[in-house]
């Protein structure tokens, strides 16, 4: 494969986020619109019907495919719509950075969005397959490194207890956030036991929302703005089910290493630690975060839980990460979420970030992983 | 004989060929690792006489194909040995998972193995009338298989655990029992 066919290629002109939550009176559509309208304000643009050449959007609920978003937006244009579990918002951002390198298109606006909430239950979906694929929940798949982790590396609740208190921090700073709340200590070890070693604190909540952005061809860019933000790389990785992998030792998620190894040949990054300035990593339960601070080389395996308290990831640390809450904060709109760390992402490098700006990072890194998990998608953007 | 709606005994006497068969599981055996059920409530839950927040009408169930395709895998517990590179996985599979041959397999049972805890969680999300479901993922002659733990306790259940398998009720998908493998501490006189 070509590692350099991405690099500075495409640029992100627009950013677009609607707020996040049980979004009882909000439809899919009018969620598409507020975060695509937003975008299309952001870049500049005035008539999108003329301006967009094509529609790249992710959901895994959606029960009206690409339509949906054509529909809300009056687009009839080339759409496709992408589904690849967690990693869904990032893989049609993916596409669409693909198709404006590959010199098909000029501009092209990405929605993620999902509406998990109408379908009436609060609790994650219970999947309907076969007999043994029924009924297990995302944080009983999740929980499965704890154990292991624990065990190996010295590790426990109180280190995952530290990431929730700064998510949910960084949650109150974000004005699109869901919750809203700062946390202590003692009220993530009150929390009721969901999946052992996850508690209520442990997890993301499940929200609605939509999140949209702008790319365009990087020469073209500065006619959107003055300060457009490039796509240093993009990739997802597919990895095999841990729960039927006999290679798999659950100390890592295997995707998040393959993609990072991926991602970082696309940008020329050798030392992700001090080249890294900001991070949005897929916090859907507590230990995703932590493991993922080790399997994208933000330290050593093994040694997250003395970053954790050195206070490395938070706000003022050298390198935060889930800036504005995360999934934590944020909940988990599936399709919606890669896009929505993309906004934030975009906001940081631009220095528009307001409470929650960390300084002068010149490389953006996002990161999402799902299924079993098995599945990972990366982006990283950078200052022009 | 039988009477009414259908009350019935049976009359058994205990012939002296009993007497010279091999050790295994009695009566005694299993009543010895009974648990008493806690409470009424879970009692009712686990009859099925209790309302539920979420209503049987709104489960639609399994996908009887899949049920049918699977069966192999659900009710024999069998996996498949791949004859280029000896790997065993589970469940049946196409391409083999180690060396990428295809459709080059040899039927293993499985149930009769003894399987070790690779990982563990305790789940209290999971649809139970006692909840938390104890959850492993379990190594068993080289195969990884998801599976819940029965008859244990999860002060009981530790990384390396031997398991021996047993065929339980697994869920209720469809309003109906659906049945499949689950582990359990292995005992005496298990293989």
């Amino acid at each position: 494969m070509n590692k350099d066919a991405i690099r500075d290629k495409v640029a992100v002109v627009g950013v677009g986020c609607c707020k996040f939550g049980e979004n009882w009176d909000q439809s899919p559509s009018d969620m598409i619109v507020d975060a695509a309208y937003e975008a299309y304000a952001d870049a500049g643009i005035e008539s999108p019907q003329e301006q967009i050449d094509a529609v790249f959007t992710g959901s895994i609920y959606s029960q009206k495919g690409p339509h949906e978003c054509s529909d809300a937006l009056k687009l009839w244009k080339p759409v496709t719509m992408v589904s690849n579990y967690c990693a869904t918002g990032t893989d049609a951002f993916r596409c669409g950075v693909m198709s404006i390198a590959a010199g098909l298109y000029d501009t092209v606006l990405v929605v993620g969005y999902d509406k998990p909430k109408d379908r009436g239950v609060s609790g994650p979906s219970v999947m309907m397959d076969g007999v043994r694929d029924l009924p297990k929940t995302p944080a009983g798949w999740f929980s499965l490194c704890a154990s292991t982790y624990f065990e190996k590396y010295g590790a426990g609740r109180e280190d995952l207890a530290a990431i929730a208190v700064k998510n949910h921090h960084n949650g109150t700073l974000a004005p699109n956030s869901f919750l809203k709340r700062e946390i202590t200590v003692e009220d993530y070890m009150k929390g009721r036991m969901i999946s052992w070693p996850f508690g209520l604190y442990d997890c993301a909540a499940q929200t609605d929302g939509a999140s949209a952005t702008i790319i365009t061809r990087a020469e073209l860019a500065r006619g959107f703005r003055d300060d457009p933000v490039l796509v240093k790389a993009v990739t997802v990785q597919a990895g095999p089910n841990p729960q039927k992998d006999p290679g798999n030792d659950f100390l890592s998620w295997k995707p998040t290493g393959w993609a990072a190894a991926d991602a970082y040949a696309q940008a020329g990054i050798t030392d992700p630690r001090a080249e890294i300035g900001v991070a949005q990593v897929h916090d859907c339960f507590s230990l995703t975060e932590l493991l993922t601070y080790e399997d994208l080389g933000f330290c050593e395996k093994g040694s997250a839980k003395d970053h954790i308290h050195a206070g490395d990831f938070e706000l003022g640390g050298s390198l935060p990460v889930n800036t504005d809450g995360g999934l934590k904060s944020f909940g988990h709109p599936t399709g919606a979420t890669g896009v929505r760390m993309i906004y934030e992402n975009v906001l940081q490098l631009q220095g528009r970030a307001e409470k929650r700006q960390v300084a002068d990072p010149k490389l953006a890194l996002s990161h999402n992983i799902g299924g079993h998990p098995t599945a990972c998608g990366i982006a990283i953007l950078g200052r022009d | 004989m039988s009477y009414g709606d259908g009350a019935e005994a049976i009359g058994l006497r205990v012939a002296e060929a009993s007497s010279k068969l091999e050790p295994r599981r009695g009566v005694g055996f299993h009543l010895a690792r009974r648990r008493p059920v806690a409470s009424y409530d879970k009692y009712l839950k686990a009859r099925s006489l209790q309302p539920a927040e979420w209503e049987r009408g709104s489960d639609p169930g399994l996908s009887a194909t899949i049920h049918f395709r699977e069966r192999d895998d659900d009710l024999s517990f069998r996996g498949q040995r791949c004859r280029k590179c000896e790997a065993i996985q589970f469940p049946a599979q196409r391409v083999c998972e180690s060396c990428f041959a295809k459709d080059e397999f040899d039927p293993v049972r499985l149930s009769d193995r003894i399987g070790h805890v690779c990982t563990f969680t305790f789940d209290f999300f999971f649809p139970t009338p006692d909840p938390p479901t104890i959850v492993t993922v379990t190594d068993v002659e080289g195969a990884r298989v998801h599976l819940q733990l029965v008859d244990t306790t999860p002060e009981e259940t530790r990384i390396g655990l031997p398991v021996e398998f047993v065929f339980r009720r697994i869920h209720e998908a469809g309003g109906r029992p659906n049945y499949y493998w689950k582990g359990q501490p292995a005992q005496e006189t298990a293989r």
